[in-house]
């Protein structure tokens, strides 16, 4: 007998028990800013974090709890914030850790708002990030600094498609004593559970494969649970002192001491929730938690139209260049066989002969797939991203991303593969008299 | 805070506020492989009640340096000092599992030390399967995690929690982390030659409140009830719904039941 229940179970059932009361079998929309309390004891004690239970929506939910312990659970996590949006769960994560003064390395092949918010946003505030290239593993080691509090880094780089050889990259922050942050949103933990790998703490945009259904922003922190926050540095200080050191609030509390393996989310709960803010609606986790409960189902159905999308595109005469980590031609192509046996995500980049004219006419002439700026919808979704998701980060940073002007990329969805395959045949057939390239 | 016991430098909550003079005391040791966390929810609720609250780490365990010990005796001995070093001379002992039979041990050895005893899912004998004490020694993660699945109750499996966002399972098993390597192992073992529970029970004098679990696989509630039967002055409160980690995983059936408990002990 298994000693815990998969994935598949979790994800239906991780977080709630029906309630002796009512007995409601769905998980219930509990739609309220705030919570009465018993008394003025009990007040003080859910102010204090002397006991769970919630008092205002903006720090927990009751609704938002039971998608945060779900996905700690289908993660193999010790605990879970969710926030408003996977962005805002980056920001929390980097400044928790990261104070002015401090730095990050990350990898370079990054979504393009996490760019921004590392190279752009943070320095600001006085926090540093290198990025280098995710194959680059002698540039991320040689990148950590004494100040450096973490390494962050995606799985499946958005939209490049870079597959991270994430054993390499946890020995290198390992030897070096900092904790690894990826952002796993590309994989679900269908795919890839991050922390089995010895990563430390993984981030999600829920809104994506994660809810699946394109209705619904939201994002996720799984704390780990495996990372020694006591660690000095050379100096003999406090490597992480928001963590090691007397709290501004309940009564200097020092999380690291009081809370173990799950100090970096009680710290999250405790500041970043309470002056930023970026809290979960409870209707917004009720949407997300009916998407969660078919994500095996989805992710299964999501890798076998990958596959097929695959060859057809392949075979394509309208199309120059095809783009998955599933390929053999593909840079990462064994780090992927490796690390992500049930697939390496259902995303597919690929460009139209033509370039970029060719490549607007075939965007603009699909009709099942949704010419739109997200990823890991139940439906099939297609973007240029030049023009859109990465309009905003430099040439530069384009190229080093492994981004090119006639790159178009595909979400694949849960259609029948028929009629995808049709729909494409139309709008590349298009796109190509458009161009005058066939 | 951290203090020196025996040379050895000790953590222990206080549950986030300071020791005062005048307060009365309440300790709680942990269980095997366990470690102050599994109490943080008690731990913060007395203190902020008025308590001088003291939930060490014993040696080897979580944020406390050296070995573990490797018997109840002188766990039983060292926590005793660990008293000591803090000034407290007479405490409310609440032991968890292993901490129970270290608390059975402090009221046969030291009764004027203990001022009354909550024994939380235990017995007077823990025995230990020599496949589990073998898989701690060679295995140590598959341990931590067979121990966490036993060591839960059917809704800690479901990971429903009343600390939002937060996995029981996973915490505890992270918890185990934090120790020593080698720490659960000597803990089992300890468990396991520990046969002093029962005229231990029979000599308490002081009064007692057991809280034992419905769905303990540890220490099954046969075993809790026949320990408890032979205490003189006890309450029984028995939490249907829980598995072996009930400070964690029904914080607050264990918390009102320890609040009526201490409140009679201190009008006493």
């Amino acid at each position: 007998m298994a000693l815990f229940h998969d994935l598949e179970t979790l994800a239906l059932h991780a977080g709630h028990v029906p309630d002796a009361e009512h007995g409601s079998r769905a998980v219930p929309i509990h739609q309220t800013t705030s919570y009465v309390f018993r008394d003025a004891r009990h007040a003080a004690a859910l102010y204090n974090m002397e006991e769970g239970g919630h008092l205002y929506s903006r720090i927990s939910n009751p609704t938002v709890a039971v998608l945060e312990q779900r996905i700690a659970a289908m993660e193999g996590g010790a605990a879970c914030v969710a926030t408003a949006s996977g962005m805002a769960a980056l920001h929390c994560v980097a400044t928790m850790l990261a104070s002015a003064g401090d730095h990050i390395v990350s990898t370079a092949q990054l979504y393009g708002a996490n760019i921004n918010l590392l190279k752009n946003t943070l320095p600001r505030f006085g926090v540093e990030t290198s990025f280098v290239h995710g194959r680059d593993h002698a540039g991320i080691k040689a990148a950590i600094r004494p100040n450096t509090k973490f390494l962050f880094c995606e799985m499946i780089g958005n939209p490049g498609l870079d597959v991270l050889d994430v054993e390499a990259i946890v020995k290198i922050a390992q030897e070096a004593g900092i904790p690894v942050v990826m952002d796993a949103t590309f994989c679900t933990p269908f795919l890839f559970k991050p922390l089995e790998h010895g990563v430390n703490v993984v981030i999600h945009s829920v809104t994506k494969w994660m809810g699946g259904h394109g209705t619904t922003i939201g994002g996720a922190i799984v704390d780990g649970g495996n990372f020694d926050w006591g660690r000095l540095d050379a100096g003999g200080k406090n490597r992480w002192p928001t963590l090691t050191s007397a709290h501004y609030a309940l009564d200097g509390i020092v999380f690291w001491e009081e809370f173990g393996p799950i100090a970096l989310t009680q710290r999250i709960r405790a500041e970043a929730m309470y002056n930023f803010g970026p809290s979960l609606a409870p209707l917004s986790a009720f949407l997300l938690l009916q998407g969660i409960e078919t994500l095996p189902l989805r992710m299964e159905r999501h890798m076998r139209n990958t596959v097929d999308l695959l060859a057809f595109l392949q075979g394509h005469e309208a199309v120059s260049w095809v783009r998955h980590p599933s390929l053999p031609d593909h840079p990462d192509h064994d780090v992927a066989k490796r690390l992500l046996p049930k697939g390496a995500g259902s995303v597919i980049a690929f460009g139209v002969k033509g370039g970029r004219k060719a490549g607007a006419a075939f965007i603009e002439n699909v009709q099942v797939a949704s010419h739109l700026a997200n990823v890991g919808d139940a439906k099939t979704l297609v973007i240029h991203p030049a023009s859109t998701t990465h309009s905003h980060i430099s040439a530069e940073d384009m190229k080093t991303g492994g981004l090119s002007d006639d790159m178009i990329r595909l979400s694949v969805g849960l259609e029948n593969i028929e009629d995808l395959k049709a729909d494409f045949d139309r709008a590349l057939k298009i796109a190509a008299r458009a161009a005058g390239a066939v | 805070m951290y203090f020196d016991v025996n040379g050895t430098r000790t953590y222990a909550s206080t549950g986030g506020r300071a020791h005062e003079q005048g307060k009365p005391w309440i300790l709680f040791v942990h269980g095997a492989g366990s470690s102050h966390l599994s109490w943080v929810l008690q731990t913060r609720a007395l203190a902020y009640d008025g308590w001088n609250v003291l939930a060490p780490d014993m040696p080897g365990h979580n944020l406390t340096g050296g070995a573990a010990l490797s018997d109840v005796a002188s766990m039983t001995q060292w926590v005793l000092a660990a008293m000591d070093s803090v000034g407290c001379d007479k405490a409310v002992v609440c032991g968890h599992s292993m901490g129970g039979l270290i608390a059975l041990e402090m009221a046969r050895t030291h009764p004027e030390r203990v001022r009354a005893l909550v024994l939380v899912a235990t017995a007077a004998a823990i025995p230990v399967n020599n496949a589990l004490i073998s898989m701690a020694e060679t295995a140590e993660f598959k341990a931590f995690q067979s121990m966490n699945s036993w060591g839960y109750g059917a809704d800690a499996h479901m990971h429903d929690n009343t600390w939002p966002g937060s996995s029981h399972i996973n915490f505890g098993i992270d918890m185990m982390r934090l120790n020593a390597g080698g720490t659960l192992a000597t803990d089992l073992k300890a468990c396991a030659s520990y046969a002093g529970g029962a005229e231990a029970a029979a000599q308490v004098k002081c009064p007692v409140l057991c809280i034992f679990a419905g769905q303990d696989k540890m220490t099954p509630l046969k075993s809790g009830k026949a320990l408890a039967d032979t205490l003189p002055a006890r309450e029984l409160v028995i939490v249907a719904n829980s598995g072996h980690s009930i400070p964690t995983e029904r914080p607050r059936e264990v918390n009102a039941a320890m609040r009526g408990f201490l409140q009679k002990v201190e009008q006493a």
